[in-house]
């Protein structure tokens, strides 16, 4: 992609800074003046060391003027301490609520992105993205503020006071510097692809450990213990490389930057001489220049490393801004309404919808759903069963035609009303590690946990919940890796039971449960069921037979509908299907 | 969670322990970086004599550019130390660069083979996550330790050192004034930055929390639209942003209070010294050079140790993250092989399990006296509800976990007394869930056998009817699947794997709800290639669906982890016994209506 601009990465940032801005500024007053002061001093140890090398002999009146001296050099570096420190705390009150306010916006954009949005990124680098863009704020403000900003008032300050003590050397210090800056500058920007190099071979490293341990159940199987760690040795030999490389090259960065800075002090040592033996400079000045060379030096050592870490810090920003600048896909519409079911009746009209123009998912496909009509939805896999239930869900919007319920248009009215108006139990539930009494209640928020016990009890939840050792406060681990799968739909059950919306849709809901659980939920589904308008996706046909109808889709279309017993007598996809099911192995 | 598999205590020593057996091999380099830091830093410390000596001549002679000649030795041995310092820097990052790098490859190889040696119930404690990270973690712990050592503390020690030596040689009560100058900043800095250390932590416990909440939410991200939410998730979140907000504010601060500590005590000694010296000089018995001497040997040493607080920080954070890591090195091996253990040798395939029980960790009992025997070349059906042992029956059988009591055997041998290899070597599992390298297809099917060559691959893969799939993709088998597999429907992996169990060609198999995932027609096109595969192997089938199972030579009914029926499916459905009931659930419809 690549679409965003590093402007808009700093247009999110001074988005987010323009509510502190007053401290922002002050701030940076703060540091501004601690670091014109922190140059100043120096010039008073130049009064210093004239004093000394001017008098004759020591004497009272030396003494004190010495001691004068000293005196303003501690108020000087107290001043700049002042300064200094209390811009270090501001900043970090204002730059840590920042970063929290920045992940906030991002979070909140992100959610609003639609179901393929989702579907078609790893949570995990979404998560990275989002923690990403609050780091680089700080980055890049701690690098501005205490980098590039000190580096550019000292530079300054010295050039100015220098020029009034000897415009040679000033000159000599400015294009130095110009030489310096663009060096290092030039250096970083071309090591950047080492580092890169070095950073991928870092992750593919990392993916190769990653990829064993998860697979660390067939490593056992197939004994292949020793072939992984063949496998690892290489990538991590080739990180080793790629590390050592960039360690080379930011120590040739070293070598030349300790050249440059001896050649300097060698020249302006020289020059100060020179001029001190034709009576220009005093003692003084030689002790001036040479500790602004120090200050200076310290300044500029990590420079081009800070650079770098900026331009890192812009990427990795970008990722998350270009997130936060691509349109959601699937936007309520302009004055959307509330949807507001009164008796359930839904229909599809002529609906086409394919994936990224790929193969065509749905083919003008239409249904009429009656109010508090039991639906089962049968078919080959692919036949686009469960793409009418996202569709009625609206996670993809529709290329044709038109999908209503109660006659509104599910486009027209707020995504908000549609989904509070339906319960989807998905094929594979997935949790949130919070407890067990949490994730149930997302079924409706405000449930109180009797009601939340009652729907658990329906949902056979209860059983299993109230083995474990700490029952409903239960945390389930990351997307609820510690229930089984039967557990985690009973959970989704239980929340649908919890949501009591009018609309009801099972999309292989028992599918990972044994045939002793199904037969234990099956009751409470059927509850559930009533006075609800229901669509059912199974692949176990004895789950269908008692609905009031089943219609038969293939390729995108329903091709059939009616009971059992008169789709059975046809010669059609369900007969086909009832056989398979019907009958053991095949073949012998 | 795995920690709670660690029980012993992991000291620095144990840590240090550790690093050491693997610099040990390097230990040549290792000398050479050290000396040359030594050397560097030495020359930096002789700077100021040479200071000393320029502002000495200063002050004696006059302003004339005869005396030019005067100053250019001294210039140049200030350049030349300057130079010799660059050298030896050199020097030093040359060998770095061969020593610290080969370390820390070293260290996460050993740390990566020795976790996979871990057992099953290990890995099913820990996020793959987080496993990855420690590994990571325990080198660059080594990499921050070593240049901590290197580059702070032999500095450090070598610039003080010089400091003390010149200004003692200068006068001994400033030495002595230095001295304990040092020792109450490194004192306070060390205080200081172990109050600021705690800080740290919290700030991280509170960032790994926020990092918690964000993948939570969005790894449901669907669930959240399902129940509109996005304005109760985003609640949520700031929540904890506030927390980790106010958390890092406050280790800042006391970042900032370390710096303002370090500041005033340098603005101390400096103007201190200063004042000292003047009193001298006017005494007559400092030089302007003296004066200089001072003040550089100041200007060196505050410079070294502005830093050191970072370096403690750093080596508390290095301690902190090879802990972990350390520990899980530690653990040792839950299942191992006993000493001088023999290859298992397959002849005919003859099972038995004898009066085992087992549970996982003390938990519940698992089996409990179970015994089954199992002819050469039979194929048996386990059956029986959800939490029989089924499952757990095959794991004992793989040695995936040591059983408590009893005794299994496979033509005789005990399984606990042959090698895992070749244990495993001899038994083929098609798991319920099957997962996949994120490698190409190719390479995972080939995990099957491999040195098979390609056309094998093909073959065993037509057979399993993943060809079909395989060849409708557009890089064939060479198509990437996607970390554990995400990139290829449950029913596909589930053919990834039976594909696999066909090439390896195993004289034992497992079948554990080897079709579970696949719809009614992919089961009926793959039903003839198990059956081949089948043939002439002791085969245990474990399936819900019993239309499956009805073609098996046995059927072992289990509950609660024992055994309690078995027969042919015409005997054990005239009995009332928990196979009827589960035929009888099959195949009705709803009951209840």
């Amino acid at each position: 992609m690549g679409m965003t601009s590093n402007r808009s990465v700093f247009r999110v940032f001074f988005e987010h800074i323009r509510p502190h801005r007053g401290m922002f500024l002050f701030v940076i007053f703060l540091i501004v003046g601690g670091e014109i002061v922190n140059v100043i001093a120096p010039l008073y140890y130049k009064q210093f060391f004239d004093v000394l090398s001017g008098a004759e002999a020591p004497s009272a009146s030396t003494e004190s003027s010495l001691r004068e001296i000293l005196y303003m050099v501690f108020a000087l570096h107290l001043v700049n301490w002042v300064m200094n420190r209390t811009a270090g705390f501001l900043s970090t009150a204002t730059d840590g609520r920042i970063m929290a306010e920045l992940e906030k916006s991002a979070f909140g954009y992100l959610l609003g992105h639609s179901y393929k949005f989702f579907t078609n990124s790893f949570s995990g680098s979404l998560v990275r993205k989002v923690r990403r863009l609050s780091q680089s704020y700080a980055t890049i403000s701690e690098n501005f503020k205490w980098t590039f900003l000190q580096t550019a008032t000292v530079i300054t300050t010295v050039l100015v006071i220098l020029w009034s003590r000897s415009a040679m050397l000033s000159l000599i210090l400015g294009a130095w510097v110009l030489l310096y800056t663009i060096a290092s500058y030039g250096f970083s920007i071309w090591k950047l692809k080492y580092d890169e190099r070095r950073s991928k071979e870092d992750s593919a490293s990392t993916a190769v450990a990653a990829d064993a341990i998860s697979n660390s159940v067939n490593i056992m199987t197939f004994v292949g213990r020793t072939f992984e760690k063949g496998l690892f040795a290489t990538a991590i030999e080739k990180w080793r490389k790629a590390q050592t490389t960039a360690w080379f090259l930011a120590d040739g960065n070293e070598a030349a930057q300790w050249i440059m800075m001896t050649t300097l002090e060698f020249v302006s040592m020289l020059t100060a001489l020179h001029y001190w033996s034709i009576g220009v400079l005093t003692i003084g000045d030689i002790v001036l220049v040479q500790s602004y060379l120090i200050t200076i030096f310290i300044r500029v050592w990590d420079l081009g490393r800070t650079i770098r870490k900026t331009y890192e810090a812009v990427a990795d920003a970008k990722e998350m801004v270009e997130i936060m600048e691509t349109p959601h896909e699937i936007r309520d519409a302009r004055a959307a309404k509330d949807l507001v079911v009164r008796q359930g009746k839904i229909v599809f009209n002529k609906v086409d919808f394919n994936y990224r123009k790929k193969r065509q998912v749905l083919d003008r496909m239409s249904l009429s759903i009656n109010a508090r009509e039991k639906v089962a939805l049968v078919g080959p896999s692919g036949a686009g069963k469960s793409t009418v239930v996202k569709l009625l869900m609206r996670f993809h919007d529709i290329q044709r035609g038109a999908i209503s319920i109660d006659g509104q248009n599910i486009a027209k009215v707020t995504q908000d009303s549609l989904r509070e108006q339906i319960s989807l139990v998905p094929q594979e539930a997935v949790l949130f590690h919070r407890s067990l009494m949490d994730n149930i209640r997302y079924g409706r928020r405000d449930a109180t946990d009797t009601e939340v016990i009652e729907a658990a009890k329906q949902a056979h939840c209860h059983e299993f919940i109230a083995q474990l050792p700490e029952g409903y406060a239960t945390f389930v681990g990351e997307r609820g890796v510690k229930l089984s799968g039967g557990e985690r739909q009973r959970v989704a059950i239980a929340r649908a039971i919890l949501k009591n919306a009018p609309i009801l849709i099972l999309d292989e809901a028992t599918s990972s449960l044994d045939s002793e659980s199904e037969m234990l939920i099956q009751d409470a589904l059927t509850k559930l069921m009533k006075d609800k308008t229901t669509i059912v996706i199974a692949h176990r046909l004895s789950t269908i037979l008692k609905m009031d109808r089943i219609v038969v889709m293939d390729q995108g279309k329903v091709v059939d509908s009616g009971t059992h017993a008169a789709l059975s007598k046809k010669v059609g996809i369900y007969k086909k299907l009832w056989e398979i099911q019907a009958g053991g192995f095949i073949g012998e | 969670m795995a920690q709670g598999s660690i029980t012993k205590k992991i000291t620095i020593r144990s840590i240090l322990a550790l690093f050491w057996r693997h610099t040990r091999r390097y230990k040549g380099r290792m000398f050479l970086v050290l000396s040359f830091v030594a050397l560097a830093t030495g020359a930096e410390a002789a700077q100021p004599w040479l200071l000393k000596h320029l502002f000495d001549l200063l002050e004696r002679e006059t302003p004339s550019t005869a005396n030019m000649d005067l100053f250019l030795p001294t210039i140049l041995a200030l350049v030349s130390v300057m130079i010799f310092g660059w050298i030896c820097w050199r020097f030093q990052a040359y060998h770095n660069n061969r020593f610290q790098p080969r370390v820390m490859a070293d260290l996460e190889e050993s740390a990566f083979t020795y976790l996979l040696g871990h057992s099953l119930g290990f890995f099913a404690d820990s996020f793959a996550g987080a496993l990855v990270k420690r590994v990571h973690r325990l080198s660059s712990s080594f990499e921050r330790l070593a240049d901590e050592i290197t580059f702070r503390l032999v500095a450090v020690l070598v610039v003080l050192i010089g400091a003390v030596i010149g200004l003692s040689l200068q006068k001994p009560i400033l030495a002595l004034g230095f001295i304990l100058w040092t020792t109450l900043f490194l004192v306070l800095q060390y205080y200081a930055t172990r109050w600021a250390y705690k800080a740290d932590i919290q700030r991280s416990t509170f960032d790994s929390e926020a990092g918690a909440a964000l993948a939570d939410a969005i790894s449901n991200a669907t669930t959240i639209k399902l129940f509109p939410a996005a304005a109760y998730e985003t609640g949520r979140f700031r929540t904890a942003l506030d927390r980790l907000s106010k958390a890092r504010t406050r280790s800042w601060d006391r970042h900032e209070a370390i710096f303002a500590m370090q500041g005033t005590l340098m603005i101390g000694i400096n103007i201190a010294f200063l004042y000292i010296a003047v009193k001298f000089w006017i005494a007559g018995v400092f030089t302007l050079g003296d004066i200089a001497f001072i003040q550089a040997y100041l200007v060196v040493a505050f410079n070294r140790l502005w830093e050191v607080g970072r370096a403690f920080r750093h080596v508390f954070d290095a301690f902190a993250d090879a802990e972990e890591m350390v520990g899980i090195m530690q653990t040792p091996h839950e299942i191992r092989d006993v000493r001088k253990a023999k290859e298992l040798g397959v002849r005919k395939g003859n099972l038995n399990f004898k009066n085992v029980r087992f549970n996982y960790r003390g938990a519940r009992t698992v089996l409990d006296n179970f015994s089954l025997s199992i002819a050469p070349h039979e194929k048996v059906a386990l059956v029986g509800p959800s939490g029989a042992g089924k499952s757990t029956v095959t794991k004992l059988l793989m040695r995936f976990h040591n059983i408590q009591r009893g005794k299994i055997t496979i033509d005789g041998q005990d399984i606990s007394r042959v090698t895992q290899e070749s244990l495993r070597q001899n038994v083929a599992l098609v798991p319920q869930e099957p997962i996949l390298f994120h490698r190409t297809l190719m390479e995972n099917i080939r995990y099957g056998r491999r040195d098979a060559r390609d056309e094998e691959v093909i073959a065993a893969a037509k057979l399993a009817h993943c060809h079909e799939f395989i060849s409708g993709l557009k890089e064939g088998y060479a198509t990437f699947v996607g970390e554990r597999g995400v990139k290829l429907s449950g029913g596909e992996r589930q053919r990834v794997a039976i594909a696999r169990a066909i090439l390896k060609n195993a004289p034992i198999l497992i079948l554990d709800e080897a079709t579970s995932s696949l719809d009614s027609e992919s089961e009926a096109l793959i039903q003839d290639a198990l059956t081949k595969l089948m043939k002439d192997k002791t085969t245990i089938v474990i399936a819900h669906r019993l239309s499956t199972i009805l073609k098996m030579d046995r059927i072992v009914v289990m509950d609660k982890g024992k055994v309690v029926d078995t027969g042919t499916h015409t005997a054990l459905i005239k009995k009332h016994g928990i196979y009827k009931t589960l035929w009888e659930i099959q195949a009705g419809g709803f009951i209840g209506e």
